[in-house]
């Protein structure tokens, strides 16, 4: 992963103290799915892992229609309708995982919701290595919703892609969900079947 | 190594599909870290649960463990590796990939050690082992014990100490203490086969050495071995390619007098003893007979008719007259018919009396220009090895001259014990080995022979017994509980097992490490000559012999040398 330390990827337009909702500056620009997400404004630094990303048009009133004969590719449709792209927008939810304490990163919710409009940002490999220093990370990653133990899979798969002893980490972070999911066998095994390497 | 999360075990009854939550580990020492304690109680012992990477294998009943309480160190031996698992599903779909199995094991699936404790040390300096009374609390780190504590607790060799053998998996000795050693009655135990004679031949050897570097009078000891199969005295035999190995004569030289009951077996070994037992009759005693009863099938009233019969003609001479009277004699018909004692008794009790006095040693009257030789060499210092010959093979025999010389013994011993005013004049303590030890402590004759009197009264008399068996379930059950300390080798018959363990503290947690001891060269050594009960790996019979070797050429008195006939491997 390149570093984008600098390079804001969207805008906060929903927030709440679980979750956020940002769209992209740039249509299909959306960061990935587990991509661990950092917003820049507003206060005190917020982390929250991609947990969803669509793509639909501007104004929710009015569907879109479909473009193009059948014989018409993607480009060949963009190309002779180049308004298209100008009536989409491209956002994702993040789900928070822990926000900044003065020098700590305290691993959960924080005491009030991301501003709205801050702007977010993917973290680079550094940051991310330091965020998965120890596991904490991992209660509030499973704790999301429906769907949540993708997020928390494609999480790990990109953590442990960012370091160079990935097997070492996906297996400790392997244990780790031993304890907390203890009690649902199933969603352990999907999630490990998932994260091995 | 343990990974960073702990597991509080919820309440649970087998550990299968218990609920469990993170809590934070206590870092372990240094040293390699087993795990640490999450149940257990001062009377059933600890259970240890096994950190993540620590192999279950690895883990062998026998092997010790420190645990690390917040004073003090406790020390335990495994004495159970349990397999459980916190996520029942886990099992009835076990892991396919490596992956999933890895990060299971240790988590969801772990070992507990069961661990009996033994002894607890304070954290100071100088502190010794003290009996355990408490436990440690939850989540107390555990690790393999220290060579340097094995030492600290066991003690080095020295003049006081012999090396026994080393603890499993683990290089540093472990040592038996002299005195308490021969303070009490032993006893080497273990089915047939594994290695009892080397055992008891090393230790023997361990006795003569230390006894030599005792200074005061008063802490030396003598052997009396009634050397049943010829093993003891001059060679026995081994597992080496020379099949054969240096007996105490060969390796002690003068401090050791050969005797033999079979010259005539003797020479044909190559074996020259130093003199030829014989048993008077004038020496049998109604008691000697009545405990052969069974060896020898007699009936009661032939029993009975013994008694009588040594009332009518007195000690010593009513062997010799009883085998002279002649049934179809009027006198004797009379003489019979007036003790009661019927034609049949009569020829039941003759022909019992004729399998022993049949063989060689049995005379009439004694011819040997020294009939106390045997005692002189005890009362002077020299262990003695009484080899039976051919006549080992017949229990009768060796029960009947065991009894008998011991008997002789023992009652020299007790007059110059009471006589004795200081303790300069004392006899030199006197431990007697005997084997097939429950043909003479069975319950039914414990009470009649010397033996049990013996093991019953201690060291009274300064002579004390160390009995070799295969079936410690077949002694009586008060003997057993005066045998101080019970080297124990394999033994699968589970009456035999209780029997060795009676009245040992965790005896129930012991008695897996005895049916998972290997069949040769491993011992459980529990009692009065050891602060702990220890698993050990017995040393090599000929390193044994070596170091007696080394050990006799440092000392100033001349001795035999027996270096050319040495176990040669």
């Amino acid at each position: 992963m390149q570093a984008e330390r600098t390079q804001a990827t969207g805008r906060i337009v929903a927030a709440s103290i679980e979750a956020f909702e940002a769209e992209c500056f740039e249509q299909d620009a959306a960061p990935p799915l587990g991509a661990l997400v950092v917003t820049l404004d507003g206060g005190p630094a917020i982390y929250a892992a991609v947990a969803a990303i669509s793509t639909a048009g501007l104004d929710p009133s009015r569907p879109l229609v479909p473009h193009g004969s059948a014989d018409e590719d993607l480009e060949t449709v963009l190309a002779r309708n180049p308004h298209l792209p100008l009536l989409l927008r491209t956002s994702f939810n993040a789900r928070i995982l822990a926000h900044q304490d003065a020098e700590q990163i305290e691993h959960r919710s924080p005491d009030a919701p991301p501003r709205l409009f801050a702007r977010v940002r993917v973290c680079d490999d550094t940051e991310q290595q330091r965020f998965v220093s120890g596991m904490d990370f991992l209660e509030p990653l499973l704790a999301a919703g429906e769907g949540g133990d993708d997020v928390a899979a494609a999480f790990l798969r990109r953590a442990g892609r960012s370091r160079v002893d990935r097997a070492a980490f996906l297996l400790e972070a392997g244990r780790a969900l031993v304890p907390l999911l203890s009690g649902e066998p199933e969603r352990l095994t999907a999630i490990l079947r998932s994260i091995r390497p | 190594m343990v990974d960073g999360r702990m597991f509080d075990l919820g309440v649970g009854d087998e550990g299968y599909g218990e609920q469990f939550s993170p809590v934070e580990l206590r870092s372990l020492p240094a040293r390699a870290g087993l795990g640490v304690v999450t149940a257990g109680s001062l009377t059933k012992g600890l259970e240890i649960r096994l950190g993540a990477g620590v192999a279950a294998e690895a883990m062998a009943a026998g092997r010790y463990v420190t645990i690390e309480g917040v004073s003090s160190c406790f020390f335990g031996m495994i004495t159970d590796v349990e397999l459980r698992s916190a996520i029942a599903e886990v099992l009835t779909s076990p892991p396919e990939d490596d992956f999933t199995r890895e990060v299971l094991d240790g988590t969801a699936v772990y070992a507990v050690l069961k661990v009996s404790l033994m002894l607890r040390m304070e954290r100071s300096a100088n502190a010794q082992p003290e009996p355990v009374r408490t436990v440690p609390g939850h989540f107390a780190a555990a690790r393999d014990t220290s060579q340097a504590e094995i030492e600290q607790i066991f003690g080095g060799e020295d003049k006081d100490h012999f090396q026994i053998g080393s603890p499993l998996d683990m290089d540093v000795t472990v040592c038996l203490d002299y005195r308490r050693f021969i303070e009490r009655s032993n006893g080497v135990f273990g089915k047939t086969g594994t290695g009892k004679t080397f055992l008891t031949r090393m230790i023997l050897l361990d006795l003569i050495q230390k006894s030599a570097a005792q200074r005061e009078p008063s802490q030396r000891c003598v052997n009396l071995i009634f050397d049943m199969h010829n093993d003891y005295g001059w060679e026995g035999q081994s597992e080496g390619p020379s099949r054969r190995a240096a007996g105490l004569k060969q390796l002690a030289g003068s401090s050791v007098m050969l005797m033999t009951l079979d010259e005539e077996n003797a020479r044909g070994r190559q074996v020259r003893p130093d003199e030829v037992v014989t048993i008077a009759y004038a020496d049998v005693e109604p008691g000697d007979i009545e405990i052969l009863k069974e060896t020898l099938n007699l009936t009661t009233n032939a029993v009975e008719a013994t008694h009588q019969l040594a009332k009518e003609f007195g000690q010593p001479q009513w062997l010799a007259q009883t085998l002279n009277l002649n049934e179809n004699d009027d006198q004797t018909a009379q003489l019979l018919n007036r003790l009661g004692i019927h034609a049949s008794t009569m020829l039941n009790l003759r022909r019992g009396l004729q399998r022993l006095t049949r063989n060689g040693f049995m005379v009439e009257r004694s011819n040997s220009a020294r009939p106390n030789s045997l005692i002189d060499n005890l009362l002077g210092g020299r262990s003695v090895v009484l080899e039976f010959g051919r006549y080992g093979g017949q229990i009768a025999s060796y029960m009947l001259v065991a009894n008998i010389l011991t008997r002789r013994i023992y009652n020299e011993y007790r007059v110059r014990t009471e006589a004795a005013r200081t303790a300069e004049e004392q006899p030199n303590h006197l431990v007697i080995t005997i084997e097939e030890a429950h043909k003479f402590l069975a319950p039914a004759v414990a009470g009649q022979t010397i033996f049990g009197e013996i093991a019953r009264e201690m060291r009274k008399y300064n002579v004390t017994l160390m009995v070799v068996d295969q079936r410690p379930s077949a002694i009586d059950e008060e003997v057993m509980s005066q045998i101080g300390t019970r080297l124990v080798c394999l033994l699968d018959n589970e009456r035999d097992v209780d029997a060795v363990l009676a009245g040992v503290s965790g005896r129930s947690e012991l008695r897996s490490v005895v049916a998972k001891l290997d069949s040769r060269q491993q011992a459980l050594i529990i009692g009065h000559a050891v602060p702990m009960p220890v698993v050990v790996r017995l040393r090599d019979y000929g390193e044994v012999a070596r170091g007696y070797e080394s050990f006799k050429a440092s000392l100033t008195a001349p001795t035999d040398r027996a270096s050319d006939l040495l176990y040669n491997p």
